[in-house]
Formats: C-alpha cells, sequence, structure tokens
C-alpha cells in the first residue's frame, strides 16, 4: 500500500484534538508547576492508568482503549510537554508489539498487558552500552510501581522474554546524573524471566517495539522541547540588557525560530511517523527520518535554550537542568547520530519515493 | 473531511495516475538540459500541453475558468509527482500563484478574461514586486501609479523579475497613495507588457536562469487592470499571494535527487565511505522535515483557511536545506563535482554540479534573515525589530 501522505494526520483530526486537549490539561494538572524532578511521576503514572492511556494501543478485548499509536503520540506529546520523563513510550510500544502477536503469545504475556492497562508495571527495553558487549545495557522504568525488561534471548530458538527490573535491581545501579535509577545489566539468565513469545513473532515483535518506542520517545521528547521553548521565550521576553529585553534583538529572535522550526517539523513528523507504522510500514523512509530529525531537533532546542538563558540556566536551582538530563536520556536512547542517519541512508534507493 | 477511507483511496488512485502519466512521458532530456534554457522551455511547453489536453494543467480550477474542478489536494499531489520526475514547465507565475490570488481578489470580469488563458498557457505571467530599493524592505517601493481619470500612468523599475524576460503580463505593484504610510497607499494591476513604455533588460544568474530587469516609462494601464481593493495590494500580498509561494513541490525534487547521488554513490564504490552514506541520509531527514512542512500549508488551504507564517516556514526550509544541499555535492564528489553539463564526466548530467550553484539562490522573496523575523512575529508573536535611525 502506498505512503497515503494526503490525509496529513499532522493536522490532527477533530478526535486527536480533543484528546490532546484533555491529555494537555491532565499533564498542566499533573505538573501542577513543579520542576520536572519534583514531579510525583509514581502519582502520574497511577493517573495515566485512570486514563486509559497506559493501555491506549491495545484492544478493549484486553480491556485497553483501542486507540492508535498516532492517539498515543498525542499522549506522549503532551506528557513531554508535561516535562514528565516516564517510560511511556517504551511500555506503550511493547504493548503495541504484544498485541499484535496476540494469537502467539504466552498467558503470562496476556496477564502482563492486563498488569500495564492497570498501571501496575512497564515494560522496557535494553540500551547496549556498546555494539560489543551486548550484554551490557542501561535501563530503567520509571512511572510505574514495577518494571519488566523485555529482550531477545537467543538459547536454541530464539524468545521474547520479560525479567523484572527489582531481581536486575541487585547486579548493579549505574552512576549517573541523568536518570539515577539506570542499571547496568549483565544478560540475564533466561530461566530467571517470563517467556512472552517464541520463534519469529518473537523477533518481529521485538523489531516492532524497538522501532515505536523510538517514535514514540520523538513524540515526548519534542513535547518538552516545546515546554523549553516557552520557558526560554518567556524569558526574553523580561530579560533586559542593554536598554531593552532580550527579546527585541535579532540574533535572540533567530535562535528562538530555529528551535520553533526544527520543533514544528519534528512534531509533524512524528505524528506522520506513527501513523505510518500503525498501517504496519516499518520500511518507509520516513520513518527512521523522524528519528534522526527530532534527535537533531531536541538536541539543538537544548543547547540553544541555553544561549537564551546565559548563566542563569546552569544554576542547580534552574529547571532547566533537570529537562536536560531527562531529554539526555532519551536522545541517547534513539541511537547515536551516526546509527539514526545510517537508518535513513539504508532507505535511499531509485523509485523509493513512489513505493 | 480526510479521515473516510474513500477518499484516501482516492488520493492513491489519483497517485498512481499520475506516476503512470509521468512515467510514460518522462524523457531522459528532462534530466540533461539547463534548467531555463530555450530547450528546457521547449520541452516543458510540449508537456504544459499535454497536461492541458488533460485537464491537469489547472486542475484544482473550477471547469467554467478552465479548470477540472479537482481539489487542492489532488493539484499537490500531481505537482509533486511531476516534481518528482524533474517534469519541466515553459514556466510563468499564471497557474500557481495569480490565478489562485484571482479568485480571492479579483472581479467577476477579470477573472472571466484572465483565467481561462491562464488554464491554456496562453498567458504568461510575472510578479513585479522588488524594485532596486525595495527587496526585502517590499514596502520601500516607489513605483508610482497615478490616477489619471480614464487610466493609471506607471512609472518606474523593478527588478530581479522571474519570468520577465518572455512573460507577456506582470502582476504590478505600485504606489497609489504616496501619502499614505509605507504599508499602506500600494496597489496591484495586471499590466500588459506589450504596452508602450515598457521595456525589459535580460539578466542573467550565476545558476544559468535567467531574470529580467523592467523599466515602466509612463505607461498607460486601463482602469480595470487594478486587481483587489485600492491601496491594500500589500495586504493582498501578504495574504492571497504568500501562501502559494511555498514551492511545495520542491521537497520532492530534491528526494528524487538525493534518490540518484544513492545509487551513482552505490556504482562508484563511494557508498562505502560512512561518511557520504550519513550526509546523504542528514539530507534526505531535513528534505523529508521539510516536506511536512509543505505539506501542512496545503492542508491549510484544502480546509479554507490562510496560512501565513506557515509559508514563511516552508521557505525558510528550503533556505535552510539548499546550502548544505549544495555543498554536499562538494564534499561527496569533490573535483569531479564541478565539471558541467555538456561534458561526458559530469556528474549525473551535470546536476551535482548545478545544485552546487543553486546552493547560493536563497535570496528570493526575502532572504533568510528576513524570513526569520517573519516567523518570529507572525508565528512566535516575538516584538517587531525596532531599528534606530541612522545619523
Amino acid at each position: 500500500m502506498a505512503e497515503q501522505i494526503y490525509d496529513l494526520r499532522p493536522l490532527l483530526n477533530e478526535t486527536q484534538e480533543m484528546l490532546r486537549e484533555a491529555a494537555r490539561n491532565a499533564c498542566v494538572e499533573l505538573r501542577g508547576g513543579a520542576r520536572p524532578q519534583k514531579i510525583d511521576l509514581a502519582a502520574a503514572w497511577r493517573r495515566f492508568a485512570e486514563l486509559g492511556w497506559t493501555g491506549v494501543v491495545l484492544p478493549e478485548g484486553l480491556s485497553g482503549s483501542g486507540g492508535s499509536l498516532l492517539d498515543a503520540g498525542v499522549i506522549a506529546l503532551e506528557i513531554g510537554r508535561g516535562a514528565m520523563f516516564v517510560s511511556y513510550p517504551e511500555t506503550v510500544a511493547w504493548s503495541h508489539a504484544l498485541a499484535r502477536a496476540l494469537p502467539a503469545l504466552s498467558a503470562a504475556g496476556k496477564d502482563l498487558l492486563a498488569e500495564i492497562v492497570a498501571g501496575k508495571t512497564g515494560l522496557v527495553l535494553a540500551r547496549p552500552l556498546d555494539p560489543a558487549t551486548p550484554d551490557r545495557a542501561l535501563t530503567g522504568a520509571v512511572g510505574p510501581a514495577a518494571g519488566y525488561l523485555v529482550r531477545l534471548v537467543e538459547d536454541g530458538g530464539t524468545r521474547l522474554v520479560a525479567f523484572p527490573l527489582d531481581a536486575l535491581a541487585a547486579r548493579k545501579v549505574a552512576t549517573t546524573r541523568h536518570r539515577p535509577e539506570l542499571l547496568v545489566t549483565a544478560d540475564p539468565k533466561a530461566a530467571d524471566g517470563i517467556t512472552l513469545l517464541e520463534g519469529s513473532a518473537a523477533a518481529e515483535a521485538f523489531e516492532i517495539a524497538a522501532l515505536t518506542a523510538r517514535c514514540l520517545t520523538c513524540a515526548l521528547l519534542v513535547g518538552s522541547g516545546r515546554t523549553i521553548l516557552e520557558m526560554a521565550q518567556e524569558y526574553a521576553n523580561v530579560r533586559a540588557q542593554f536598554g531593552h529585553v532580550i527579546a527585541n534583538y535579532q540574533v535572540v529572535q533567530h535562535a528562538l525560530v530555529d528551535i520553533f522550526a526544527a520543533l514544528e517539523a519534528a512534531e509533524l513528523m512524528t505524528i506522520k511517523a506513527l501513523d505510518i507504522l500503525d498501517r504496519g510500514r516499518r520500511d518507509h523512509g520516513l520513518v527512521p527520518a523522524t528519528i534522526a530529525f527530532a534527535r537533531d531537533a531536541v538536541w539543538n532546542a537544548l543547547f540553544k535554550t541555553y544561549d537564551v538563558f546565559g548563566g542563569i540556566a546552569f544554576m542547580q536551582e534552574h529547571p532547566l537542568g533537570d529537562f536536560t538530563r531527562g531529554m539526555t536520556v532519551l536522545i541517547a536512547s534513539l541511537g547515536t547520530e551516526e546509527q539514526c542517519l545510517e537508518a535513513v541512508a539504508a532507505t535511499i534507493r531509485k523509485g523509493a519515493f513512489l513505493a | 473531511m480526510l479521515e473516510g477511507p474513500t477518499l484516501e483511496a482516492e488520493y492513491e488512485r489519483f497517485r498512481e495516475e499520475a506516476i503512470d502519466f509521468y512515467r510514460s512521458e518522462f524523457r531522459p532530456e528532462w534530466l540533461q538540459t539547463e534548467p531555463d534554457s530555450d530547450a528546457y522551455r521547449a520541452l516543458g511547453k510540449d508537456l504544459d500541453n499535454k497536461l492541458i489536453a488533460r485537464g491537469w494543467y489547472t486542475l484544482h480550477w473550477p471547469t467554467k475558468y478552465g479548470g477540472k474542478g479537482g481539489d487542492l489536494i489532488q493539484y499537490s499531489i500531481l505537482r509533486e509527482v511531476a516534481a518528482y520526475f524533474r517534469a519541466p514547465t515553459y514556466g510563468g507565475h499564471g497557474r500557481y500563484i495569480v490565478g489562485p490570488a484571482l479568485f480571492e481578489i479579483g472581479t467577476e470580469e477579470q477573472k472571466a478574461r484572465h483565467l481561462p488563458r491562464i488554464s491554456r498557457g496562453e498567458l504568461i505571467i510575472c510578479l513585479g514586486f522588488t524594485e532596486p530599493d525595495a527587496g526585502s524592505d517590499l514596502a520601500a517601493m516607489k513605483t508610482r501609479a497615478v490616477d489619471e481619470g480614464g487610466h493609471f500612468r506607471i512609472t518606474g523599475t523593478k527588478l530581479y523579475i522571474t519570468f520577465g524576460h518572455f512573460a507577456n503580463v506582470m502582476l504590478l505593484a505600485a504606489r497609489t497613495d504616496p501619502a499614505a504610510p509605507k504599508h499602506k497607499g500600494v496597489s496591484l494591476f495586471l499590466v500588459d507588457l506589450s504596452l508602450p513604455g515598457v521595456n525589459m533588460k535580460p539578466l542573467d544568474c550565476f545558476t544559468g536562469h535567467r531574470i529580467a530587469e523592467m523599466h515602466f516609462d509612463n505607461v498607460r494601464v486601463p482602469k480595470d487592470a487594478l486587481v483587489g481593493e485600492l491601496n491594500r495590494g500589500f495586504y493582498h500580498m501578504t495574504v492571497a499571494l504568500n501562501f502559494e509561494r511555498s514551492g511545495m513541490e520542491r521537497p520532492a525534487a530534491y528526494l528524487a535527487h538525493l534518490e540518484d547521488m544513492a545509487e551513482y554513490c552505490r556504482a562508484s564504490g563511494l557508498w562505502q565511505r560512512a561518511r557520504v552514506r550519513q550526509l546523504i541520509g542528514s539530507l534526505a531527514a531535513q528534505v523529508q522535515a521539510w516536506r511536512m512542512i509543505s505539506w501542512r500549508v496545503v492542508m491549510l488551504q484544502h480546509r479554507g483557511l490562510v496560512p501565513s507564517w506557515e509559508g514563511s516556514l516552508a521557505q525558510l526550509y528550503r533556505k535552510d536545506i539548499n546550502p548544505q544541499f549544495g555543498k554536499a555535492h562538494l564534499e561527496i564528489f569533490g573535483n569531479a563535482g564541478l565539471i558541467e553539463r555538456f561534458d561526458p564526466d559530469a556528474i549525473l548530467d551535470g546536476r551535482s554540479e548545478w545544485f552546487l550553484r543553486e546552493g547560493f539562490n536563497n535570496h528570493g522573496q526575502g532572504g533568510r534573515f528576513v524570513t526569520r523575523n517573519v516567523i518570529a512575529r507572525r508565528g512566535m508573536g516575538l516584538p517587531a525589530i525596532r531599528l534606530r535611525d541612522h545619523g
């Protein structure tokens, strides 16, 4: 099936606009104006479950909301705007991937989906520390009371296994200012985990979850980018130097415009990429292009926001530092720039645009 | 209205039809001929005539004005597919800009007179806004149009006029009330360029494009040449005329060229270099972003909204990507990228060298600084830049 860019859901339909508005209001309420590190993320996650967001992409037969990835993207944008750096993208991505493989999903896997809907647990991916040692990875769940690391296990066959993070926590907690609860895992014993899927269904679910999680992460990042842009713009309108508020200076305006321009496109691309994934098109060139572009856009947003704020943002008390920590973890989870660009390049072939 | 599966399928079917058309019409000369040359223009005329015969030249116009009654989405699909195939066109701003503007601000008589001729490719229209002392600061224009009862008398100079060297009509902006503030007191006129007193001097550009300098020496134009309201020309320029200037089809042409570059690099072994792959990947990601921004402009128009800063944002993407796009040819192909068209050693029939030069072409419709200023004010609500008077 061809690409169907022409319904251009980046301009959301009425239902999605309503969802976005409701999500925005809920996140404003949950945040309560607090700086990111002071937000009660466990309480926020429980509220997400009450609102049906944790099970948003699961079918109603599994007590989910029966929504689309695009709906989840709209929610992720607003969670990001609300400065809540939670494991929502990965949890939703896994529930989407597992739901697609429902007939092959183990009974334990179905139980896990029920726990996700109820807001009791989250599923996360491992982020390898380096390609040479894939068994060493950063991971961690933020928000849900319990979490599972899901990964492929090759032991004579391919299995998708969920490992309880509590059990992994005994191994090592990495020292990082960015997310204190990040764990460094050694390759866990398969016997410690719950088998979700086996064979080709396991491999496919892993691929779907990994790609979907990155697109949803882009949504959360773009949302948080919007918030730091608003903060910078507000500051530029009150901070006076050389006799004028700095928003009067062209160089400041252009920095803000550059952030704005990049986030506008990143948001449109992210929503469209999720729409494409909803349609089962994992090979589409827009998907890796979105990840590469959004990654760059939010990094530059952070960097240029510091330019606008100047020294004050570097103070421990300033909330921009919280955003930087939260966003940097998510940016790193998208892969390196090299990995992102190689993924785009692989899709550029004669006639790809017409396919 | 776009959420239903039926309409989506309709658009997909139309896109396939457009792809089939351009595949069957495609000629290698489209890629080998110098853009804006006489030979290119002849190819464009030939293809335009085929589009006119199918009703696709002005597909989204009402049938009574020579259109086919299609919608803007279909027309944009067509533009994008055409751009992907690098299909030539004769030129003129009639079907994309002036025609749609006439629907908004033209009189019934003007619509009946001009639109069918545009739809038949007979009326080639250029835009006469920029002047020697009015570039980014367009409101500083000095060209005068004096109401002398039965006609307007126009005097002034217009500069850097795209299509000016072969157009037969200009949509010209002139000051009609010199006492009014500079953004007011400007009006628009459709001026027949064969009238006495009009002189054209062609100007050749670095990119190989030809444009023109146009002199108007006491040119008498009829009263019904006035387009839109008297003294509201600046407003019309920024609203009715601005949004169609986003060049929504261009990202498709750039993506097509990236596909060509990637294939060339794979065949030549350059693809083995990570730097080459990542540079092309980076450009593709940015062009995809540009494409989404451009499509949003179309969607807003399709929904009956008037884009403002959204059109400027699409322009900004072009102007920011273009220099990088040009430089990439230098970085990937090195010295070989300098070999021009017509030389058998030229890469991609010389399109590589052409894009290298085209990378410097980022000033039309206001340069990159001015475009950012527009977005800052209209898109973000930032304060207008206040400049101190000199001296």
